[in-house]
């Protein structure tokens, strides 16, 4: 066990723990931030999706002592008022169907918003391409992402 | 007594009766029944919908949400009965009573086979007409007047007479009158809320991180469990050397179960972590020990083609025998298809939590079947059904995996071992090392054409391991080996006056489970795919060759619809399209499919076209969203799964091993939905999934001029065609 302190959704937060915990364990079982999902555990199915100083990143595989000093972003802090344009694009669109990967295709996309310019749909796909969806809403998605990133870019 | 029959009686609580555990109970005839109305202070008409003074109407929602939209279609279906005004609408579970079984599942709380929507369609509509009925004639006695004077809009009854109006709230809060005589339902013209779309009612949760699954289940005291399992299905634990285990900060307890050895800790990492410090000697497993599935698919071609054995018959009619001695051609295929795997997204889990006194268990899961769940997790814990209670949570996808929720099982068995509230949770690559896979089959098909080219006769075998045989074995025997779910799509629409369709099934040792879309996953891939040869080689165009043997109307117009969404007669030929058909559950539905064969024989699918009529559509976007998700699940399936068996061991460790279809390659998919004569709504949750394989196969050939006679059709492109021999391409 070990101190590590990080930044939560704009929350310090100081644990004593085994820092090899993965975040997504951390985030859902110690800090009850329950929208990060852990699905196939391995880093390959994106469901976990985070943001750790602002880049996407696997929190089933992202080791908590590597996050000390930084700051962690989870689908709870999108928005405060769960609005942000892609949560409004996926309503929207109808995106979700069970629903349990969209917290990581979300982060991953805002991820993508977040950057200069407007991406186009071969940029959308590709930024996109590893997070699996077993539902199939992959044409929803990338609808939705269009839809955001118009809105948002103007 | 059949206590869906509201329209000889109306139950009124009035303000609520408060029963044992909080919920409101009614009374029917004679029969108490739990309800979720306690909190409601209003009126509750009967068991589906109570109406607060302040307006929310709950609704009572008894499928399970899977992502299919059924939290939301069903209860548009009494609402529009009702009348309600959409933006009042509340969902709530029942509580685990049959009266809100499925009357297309004998009455037991089963959300699977694409029937929640048409099993629960004449009882809501009653509800919400009966209920309808109520106001009005509560409002009509407040007033004064007949209550044939009166109508509603929505949330609001109407006295245009008199230029007056009351809301469904004002209403709830007087003396409710009992109606006299059944309640008219809405003439489908009237239909202001069935056929439209509105924001599905779980989607805000879902986007902001709010929606809770099985797996986000806490309660005081939770730990979490994890279970180690042999390598071959049936192994049983014989040595547990724990002390690694023990020694993990965090773990708890490890529990030995008759098929694994669970490691219960205060948290989930500790519980893997406990879970691979185990050193288990594991039995050898049972009939699975040897298993390996190309020799299987060789051992029931074999069996496909033997005549001594028997089988089910599932169909015979004409003059099979004298259709093919007196035919012009004849026509043979096999067809070979692996085991795939649900990859539900949301790991296999289950809560369990027994009472303080007594031997009763709490048990919450994202199950389909409660009632199954009930039942099994009983069996296991050696107590009586009444005992277990199941709530169902939203499910992150099941697909058919979570009708035999055995992580139910666990959280019982360990819960009942240690006394603590106990969550079960499979790691994700559990379910592909130790899943309910769809069974493997092999299927030989023939057909005799006469001198006109038209098929007389046609035979059908399909030979592949049982579920039903696994979860119902009483039912097996007793239904002289049928197994619906794994003939589903053998009997097809084609009008063929001689035909024999049979199946005999193998014992594997292998948990074979439903998969979305059952045996049409394979069936329909060998019919679709042995027709379009049988075209080919008689000169007819596949979709004429098709329209001209199906005397299904709404078949023929779904045909006609994708061929012409896909341009189907105005391409040029040898463009790489592929034309595939089917039923299912009372729907149709057409596809065609474009692919793309790269240098190397990657196979892609760009592009696919459906078509489907689907009956009464209540929610539309929802039924398109449904088509469109099994499209991609079929796609994956037809490319590249498959979990392979060796010595009884899956040759495969994790999602790493078993590359499901992601965004660069799942296809642009199109979807119309045709205007249905059918006054009902048909299945249409799986019913994407059968026609993906044999669109694509069919396209394959238009590309390739190769037949693929095996599924999934991975690597077989890159085979040069000088290389496969016999049936292999």
């Amino acid at each position: 066990m070990e101190t590590v302190e990080f930044v939560a959704n704009g929350v310090p937060r100081r644990l004593e723990v085994d820092p090899a915990m993965p975040l997504a364990r951390v985030l859902r079982d110690l800090l009850d931030l329950r929208g990060t999902k852990v699905s196939c555990g391995v880093g390959v199915c994106g469901a976990c999706t985070v943001h750790v100083d602002g880049e996407p990143a696997r929190a089933c595989s992202t080791p908590v002592g590597s996050l000390r000093g930084r700051h962690v972003l989870t689908i709870e802090g999108l928005s405060a008022e769960g609005d942000h344009p892609l949560q409004r694009a996926w309503r929207a669109e109808q995106v979700p169907q069970c629903g349990y990967c969209q917290s990581g295709q979300i982060m991953q996309a805002a991820a993508l918003l977040a950057r200069p310019g407007t991406p186009d749909r071969a940029a959308i796909v590709e930024h996109m391409a590893d997070n699996l969806c077993r539902c199939g809403t992959y044409g929803r998605i990338v609808r939705a992402i269009e839809r955001a990133a118009a809105e948002a870019k103007g | 007594m059949d206590r869906k029959s509201f329209s000889r009686r109306t139950v009124l609580l009035g303000t609520a009766v408060v029963g044992a555990g909080g919920a409101a109970l009614a009374f029917t005839v004679g029969l108490p029944v739990k309800t979720p109305f306690a909190a409601i202070r209003g009126v509750v008409p009967n068991i589906w919908v109570g109406i607060g003074t302040d307006g929310i109407v709950t609704i009572v929602c008894p499928a399970a949400e899977l992502g299919q939209g059924a939290s939301t279609a069903l209860p548009m279906v009494l609402a529009e009965e009702l009348d309600a005004d959409w933006p009042m609408v509340r969902v709530v579970a029942p509580p685990f009573d049959h009266a809100y079984g499925n009357p297309k599942f004998f009455d037991r709380f089963v959300t699977a086979d694409s029937r929640s929507t048409a099993g629960y369609w004449e009882p809501l509509r009653r509800g919400g007409a009966e209920a309808r009925a109520v106001l009005l004639v509560t409002a009509a006695r407040h007033w004064g007047v007949p209550a044939s004077d009166l109508t509603t809009e929505p949330g609001v009854v109407v006295d245009a007479r008199r230029g007056r109006r009351m809301d469904y709230g004002a209403i709830a809060a007087l003396d409710p009158v009992s109606p006299t005589g059944p309640a008219p339902l809405k003439p489908r013209g009237a239909w202001r809320l069935i056929g439209t779309s509105p924001e599905r009612l779980d989607l805000a949760d879902k986007v902001t991180g709010r929606a809770r699954y099985g797996v986000d289940v806490r309660m005081e005291g939770l730990r979490i469990a994890s279970v180690a399992r042999g390598p071959v299905p049936g192994s049983a634990p014989v040595a547990v050397d724990d002390r690694a285990t023990r020694a993990v900060p965090g773990v708890e307890a490890v529990v030995t179960l008759p098929d694994g050895v669970a490691v219960v800790a205060r948290d989930t990492w500790a519980a893997e972590q406990g879970r691979d410090a185990l050193s288990i000697t594991w039995s050898g497993g049972g009939t699975a020990a040897g298993y390996d599935s190309d020799a299987a698919l060789r051992a029931f071609a074999a069996v496909a083609r033997d005549p001594a054995r028997r089988g089910y018959e599932a169909r015979r009619t004409g003059d099979v025998a004298a259709a093919f001695a007196g035919a012009a051609r004849v026509f043979e295929a096999e067809f070979a298809s692996h085991h795939v795997a649900h990859v539900a997204m949301e790991p296999m889990n289950a809560t369990a939590r027994v009472h303080s006194i007594g031997l009763g268990v709490d048990v919450v899961a994202p199950t389909q079947a409660r009632s199954l769940d009930m039942r099994l997790a009983a069996r296991a814990a050696k107590t009586a059904p009444f005992m277990i209670d199941v709530t169902g949570t939203l499910a992150g996808g099941a697909f058919g995996r979570r009708v035999d929720n055995d992580a139910s099982r666990d959280a019982v068995l360990i819960a009942k071992a240690t006394g603590l509230p106990v969550q079960v949770v499979r790691r994700h690559a559990d379910d592909l090392t130790h899943g309910q896979y769809r069974p493997l089959a092999a299927q030989r098909l023939r057909a005799a054409l006469d001198s006109q080219g038209r098929i007389t006769g046609w035979t059908h075998r399909i030979v592949a391991d049982s579920v039903i045989a696994r979860l119902f074995p009483d039912r097996f025997e007793a239904e002289k080996h049928l197994d619906q779910t794994v003939i589903d799509g053998q009997e097809h629409a084609y009008a063929i006056p001689s035909q024999h369709l049979d199946y005999v099934r193998e014992v594997t040792g292998i948990p074979v489970g439903f998969l979305r879309g059952v045996g049409g996953g394979f069936t329909v891939w060998a019919i679709e795919c042995f027709l379009d040869e049988i075209a080919a080689a008689a000169g007819h165009d596949p979709l004429e060759f098709r329209l001209g043997m199906l005397p299904d109307a709404p078949a023929r117009r779904v045909l006609t619809e994708a061929a012409s969404m896909a341009g189907w007669g105005n391409r040029p030929s040898g463009a790489p399209l592929g034309l595939a058909c089917c039923r299912f559950r009372g729907a149709r539905i057409a596809l065609v499919a474009e692919v793309d064969v790269g240098r190397g024989g990657e196979l892609r699918v760009p592009k696919v076209w459906a078509a489907v009529d689907a009956g009464v559509a209540v929610h539309p976007d929802a039924v398109r969203a449904q088509i469109e998700g099994a499209i991609v699940m079929g796609t994956s399936m037809a490319l590249r799964e498959a979990v392979v068996f060796r010595n009884g061991v899956p040759q495969v460790e994790s999602l790493a091993d078993y590359p499901i279809l992601g965004p660069r390659d799942a296809p642009e998919i199109s979807v119309r939905l045709i205007p249905s004569d059918a006054d009902q709504p048909a299945g249409a949750g799986e019913i994407g999934v059968p026609p993906a394989a044999p669109a694509i196969g069919n396209a394959v050939f238009a590309a390739t001029g190769r037949r693929l006679r095996q599924l999934p059709f991975a690597g077989a492109l890159a085979t040069p065609r000088s290389a496969c021999a016999g049936n292999a391409c």
